[in-house]
C-alpha cells in the first residue's frame, strides 16, 4: 500500500537572469496566469528590484536576479504551480536561463524509533563506520546519478526528518543544465517531466519504506 | 447464422473474409482480411490496461505481420475516438498506404495540428495523434519512401485500394463515398471558423464539432462481398451532403452490403432510410459500435427499434450506458455523489464482434462471433 | 541611512527549514557592511549636502540609482506553513464538452488510473466566479476530493474545482504555426 507523507512539498526552480521588479502579483493578472482575487488578496512580504517574495493561498513565488523559485506544500497544487510556471515563461519566453531543477520532498512518520533506526541502517549500513565510531548513525546521504539526456542529474537526499520524530525526509533535486537552451526547451523538460518525477519520487519513497520494512522484520 | 463465442486469437483461413470491429465506449476500430492474409484497418483506439492499439494487438495476437501484410490504413477523421493509436499503427504497418479525409487537405488543417500540438501542456489525442502521424510520413520521406510518405485522400467515388484477382484467392477493391464536394467546403470553413484558435484567446483543447463533415464512408469488395462502413457520417437534409448525396452519386460502386457497419452508433442523425433500402440487402449483418459520451448515449432503444425494421442480425460491441463507474474511497464516492448531477463510466471492456463469411458465399455460411462484452440486439 | 536599508531585510524566521532548492541557503540578521555598495555608503553624505543646500527637496527614499548589491545569499523568510492543509484523496483532471449558465457536462480522467474515464453533469455554481469566465468547451479544470484541516483545527471533506490557467494564443504562435504547416504541406504532399 503506498505510504502518504505527512508533509510534502513540491518545487520548480529556474536559474538564469530575471528582474524580480515584474514578478508582482498584478502582473500574473494581468496575464490571466492567477485569479483576479489571488492576486488582490496576496501576501507580498518583500517587493525591491533585486528580489521580490509573496505568497498566495498555495503557493510561495520568490524571484531575485538570478533565481525564480515557487513552491507549494499541498499534492492539489503540484499540478499548478507547473501551469504558473509554463504560463510564466511562456510570456518572458526571451529570458535568459541556465538551469531548471523539479523538487519534490516529503517526510514520513515512522511507526516506531525501532522503525526509524531500521530505515537508517537499510540506506546506510552501520559495519564500515563501526570501525572508528561507537555508535554510527545516519545524519544524512545523498546520492547523486548523471543524466546524458537532457544533461543534468538525479540527486536523493535521505535523512532524519526535522519536522516529525520518528521521521524520514526524502528529498529529489532533477537537476538539468540549459547553458545552450532556450526557454521553449526548458518548457518542452517541464512539460515532458514534470508528472513522471512526481511520480517517481513517490514510487522510489515506497520502494524505500518497503525495504526498510523488510529488514526490520527480519 | 449464430452468435458464438470462440477463440478470439484463432486466424481466418486464407479464403475467409473477417470482418472484426472494436469498441470500448469511446472509439472504435475495424480491422477486415481480404483472405490471402491481407488486410486493411480503419481507425483505431486504444486498449484501455495495455495502452496498445487493439488493432496491432489483436493482428499480433494472430501471428499476422503488419508490417508485411496491412495494405492500408484509413483514418476516417481525426476525433480522438477514432484515431487514438493511429500513428503507432502507421509506422508498424510499413507498406500500408495511409488515407483521411480529402477534407482535411489543407493547409488550415495542418496549422491547426500544428497549434494545438504546440500547447505542450495539455494533452490531446486527437489532435496530437495527427501531430505523430506527420512524423512517421516525415520519416517515411526521408528514408526515400515517397511512394508511401503521400496520403491517399479520400473523396466521394475515389477508389482507395485495388488487389487484382492475379494469383489472390479474390480481389479487393475500397472505395471512398464521401466526403462530397460541397461536405469539403463546409469542413474547410469550419477548419477556418470553428476550430482554428483566434490570438489573444485561452489555449484550451480542440472539442470535436458536429455534424462531422469530415468523415469517410468505405465501400469495400472482396470477390462478390459487399461491406459498408458507415463511419460516423450523418444525414442533411441538403442532398449534396451526407448519405443523400452518396445515394445521388452515378459514379459509386454498385451493389448491396451483406455487413454493414452503421453509420454514427445507430443515432437517428446518421439514419437514412434510402441508404437501407438501395445500398444493404435486405436483411445484413448489422454491426454497431455503442458511443458512452454525450448527453444520451447510442444506441438508444428507439435506435435500435429503427435498425430493427431493416435487419434481423444486430450486434453492439457493448452497452451504451457503459460499465457503472469503479467504487473508490467511501468519502470520495460520497463527495461525488454529492456534486455531480449525472455520472457515468465511458470507458469499458474492448467489446469484439468478428464476422467470418468464406469468399463468395452466402450469409447462410457466415459466423459471428462475440467478445468481451459485445452483444447481440 | 542603515535605518532605511531595515525595509530590504527579510523578517527573521524562527526555525530552520530543509532545503529545497538548488545551491545553498543561509539566512542573515542584516547585509553585512561589506556587500553595501559604495554608493549607498556615499548617499549619506550627499543627502546631508542637499539637505544643506535645498532642504525642501530632498527626498527621505533611495534615488534611483542606488540600488543594493546583490546578496550572495537567498534569504528565506522561514517554512512556508499553509493556512490550510489539504489531505487529497482523489483527483482527477476534466475536459468540459458542453457549458451553458446553469450545467456543466465534462469527461473526468482519474489522475492516479488513467484508464479510467468519466463523463459527469454538475452545476456551474461549483465553479469558482472568477474561473467562469474560463470554463469554456475544452478548457481544462482539476477537481480534487480530500480533507481540508484548518489552522483552527477544522477538518472540513472538500471537492475543489480549479480551472488551469494557460497562457493565451498569441499571433507569433499563429504564425509560427502557419510557416511549420506551410512546409510541412508542401514536404508531404499535403495540400490542393
Amino acid at each position: 500500500m503506498p505510504s502518504v507523507p505527512e508533509i510534502e512539498a513540491a518545487s520548480i526552480v529556474v536559474l538564469g537572469s530575471f528582474n524580480p521588479a515584474i514578478f508582482h502579483p498584478l502582473w500574473f493578472k494581468m496575464n490571466q496566469l492567477i485569479r483576479p482575487e489571488e492576486a488582490e488578496s496576496a501576501k507580498l512580504e518583500v517587493t525591491h528590484p533585486q528580489i521580490s517574495i509573496f505568497s498566495l493561498e498555495w503557493c510561495r513565488l520568490q524571484v531575485d536576479t538570478g533565481r525564480f523559485i515557487v513552491e507549494v506544500t499541498d499534492r492539489a497544487s503540484f499540478g499548478l504551480i507547473s501551469d504558473l510556471v509554463l504560463g510564466t515563461f511562456t510570456i518572458l519566453d526571451q529570458t535568459p536561463i541556465t538551469a531548471l531543477g523539479l523538487n519534490r520532498s516529503m517526510h514520513f512518520k515512522m511507526d516506531s524509533r525501532e522503525k526509524w533506526h531500521a530505515f537508517g541502517h537499510m540506506v546506510a549500513p552501520k559495519e564500515v563506520w563501526s570501525k572508528i565510531m561507537a555508535r554510527p548513525g545516519l545524519s544524512s546521504l545523498i546520492m547523486e546519478d548523471p543524466r546524458e539526456t537532457p544533461e543534468g542529474f538525479l540527486r536523493v537526499k535521505v535523512e532524519p526528518s526535522g519536522r516529525i520524530d520518528p521521521g524520514i525526509f526524502i528529498e529529489m533535486n532533477n537537476h538539468y543544465n540549459l547553458d545552450k537552451k532556450s526557454v521553449p526547451d526548458m518548457l518542452q523538460i517541464l512539460t515532458n517531466s514534470w508528472k513522471d518525477i512526481l511520480k517517481k519520487a513517490e514510487d522510489f519513497s515506497d520502494y524505500l519504506l518497503e525495504r526498510a520494512e523488510q529488514c526490520e522484520t527480519r | 447464422m449464430k452468435a458464438l463465442a470462440g477463440n478470439a486469437n484463432s486466424p481466418p483461413s486464407r479464403e475467409v473474409v473477417e470482418i472484426s470491429i472494436f469498441g470500448p465506449g469511446i472509439g472504435e476500430c475495424v480491422v477486415i482480411h481480404l483472405t490471402g492474409n491481407e488486410w486493411i484497418i480503419v481507425d483505431s483506439c486504444l486498449e484501455r490496461k495495455t495502452r496498445l492499439p487493439i488493432a496491432l494487438k489483436y493482428l499480433n495476437d494472430l501471428g499476422v505481420n503488419p508490417a508485411a501484410d496491412v495494405k492500408l490504413l484509413v483514418i476516417t477523421h481525426w476525433h480522438d475516438d477514432h484515431i487514438s493509436g493511429a500513428s503507432d499503427i502507421l509506422a508498424a504497418c510499413q507498406n500500408a498506404r495511409f488515407v483521411c479525409s480529402d477534407a482535411l487537405r489543407c493547409e488550415e488543417f495542418t496549422q491547426f495540428v500544428n497549434l494545438y500540438s504546440q500547447r505542450g501542456f495539455l494533452e490531446d489525442t486527437g489532435v496530437d495523434e495527427f501531430n505523430k502521424i506527420f512524423e512517421v510520413l516525415k520519416e517515411r520521406l526521408k528514408s526515400g519512401k515517397l511512394q508511401l510518405s503521400e496520403p491517399g485522400w479520400a473523396v466521394a467515388d475515389r477508389r482507395l485500394l485495388y488487389l487484382p484477382q492475379d494469383g489472390r484467392i479474390a480481389g479487393t477493391e475500397v472505395f471512398a463515398l464521401s466526403p462530397s464536394d460541397a461536405t469539403i467546403t463546409l469542413a474547410l470553413r469550419e477548419i477556418g471558423d470553428k476550430l482554428m484558435p483566434k490570438p489573444k484567446t485561452p489555449k484550451r483543447k480542440a472539442i470535436a464539432q458536429r455534424p462531422n463533415h469530415v468523415a469517410v464512408a468505405l465501400w469495400v469488395t472482396v470477390g462478390d462481398l459487399h461491406i459498408l462502413l458507415g463511419s460516423d457520417l450523418e444525414n442533411y437534409m441538403d442532398d449534396r451532403l451526407g448519405w443523400e448525396a452518396i445515394l445521388l452519386s452515378s459514379s459509386r460502386p454498385h451493389g448491396r452490403a451483406l455487413v454493414i457497419k452503421v453509420p454514427h452508433h445507430g443515432s437517428s442523425n446518421a439514419y437514412c432510410k434510402r441508404m437501407w433500402q438501395e445500398m444493404v440487402t435486405p436483411d445484413p449483418i448489422a454491426l454497431l459500435t455503442q458511443f458512452a459520451s454525450g448527453v444520451k448515449p447510442l444506441p438508444s432503444e428507439a435506435d435500435i427499434e429503427r435498425i430493427k425494421t431493416h435487419a434481423s442480425k444486430i450486434f453492439c460491441t457493448g452497452s451504451p450506458s457503459g460499465k457503472s463507474p469503479i467504487r473508490r474511497n467511501p468519502a470520495v464516492d460520497r463527495t461525488i455523489r454529492e456534486f455531480v448531477r449525472t455520472r457515468r463510466s465511458v470507458i469499458g471492456p474492448m467489446g469484439h464482434i468478428r464476422v467470418r463469411i468464406p469468399v463468395n458465399a452466402t450469409i447462410e455460411k457466415s459466423s459471428v462471433e462475440l467478445f468481451n462484452g459485445a452483444r447481440e440486439v | 541611512m542603515r535605518d532605511s536599508l531595515a525595509r530590504f531585510v527579510v523578517e527573521q524566521p524562527k526555525e530552520i527549514r530543509d532545503s529545497l532548492t538548488i545551491g545553498d541557503v543561509k539566512q542573515t540578521k542584516e547585509i553585512p557592511d561589506y556587500l553595501i555598495s559604495h554608493e549607498i555608503k556615499n548617499a549619506g553624505k550627499k543627502a546631508e549636502r542637499e539637505l544643506a543646500d535645498n532642504p525642501a527637496e530632498v527626498s527621505t527614499g533611495l534615488p534611483p540609482s542606488l540600488g543594493l548589491k546583490a546578496p550572495p545569499v537567498i534569504i528565506r523568510p522561514g517554512p512556508l506553513k499553509p493556512r490550510v492543509r489539504f489531505k487529497v484523496l482523489q483527483q482527477f483532471e476534466g475536459t468540459v464538452l458542453e457549458i451553458s449558465k446553469e450545467e456543466c457536462r465534462a469527461r473526468v480522467l482519474d489522475l492516479r488510473r488513467s484508464e479510467f474515464a468519466e463523463e459527469i453533469t454538475f452545476s456551474t455554481e461549483e465553479i469558482s466566479e472568477s474561473d467562469r469566465e474560463i470554463a469554456v468547451p475544452g478548457s481544462v479544470f482539476y477537481w480534487d476530493i480530500g480533507y481540508q484541516d484548518r489552522i483552527d483545527g477544522q477538518r472540513l471533506r472538500v471537492s475543489v474545482i480549479r480551472f488551469r490557467r494557460i497562457p493565451v494564443w498569441r499571433e507569433k504562435d499563429l504564425a509560427a504555426a502557419r510557416k511549420e504547416a506551410k512546409s510541412l504541406s508542401e514536404s508531404l504532399g499535403w495540400k490542393r
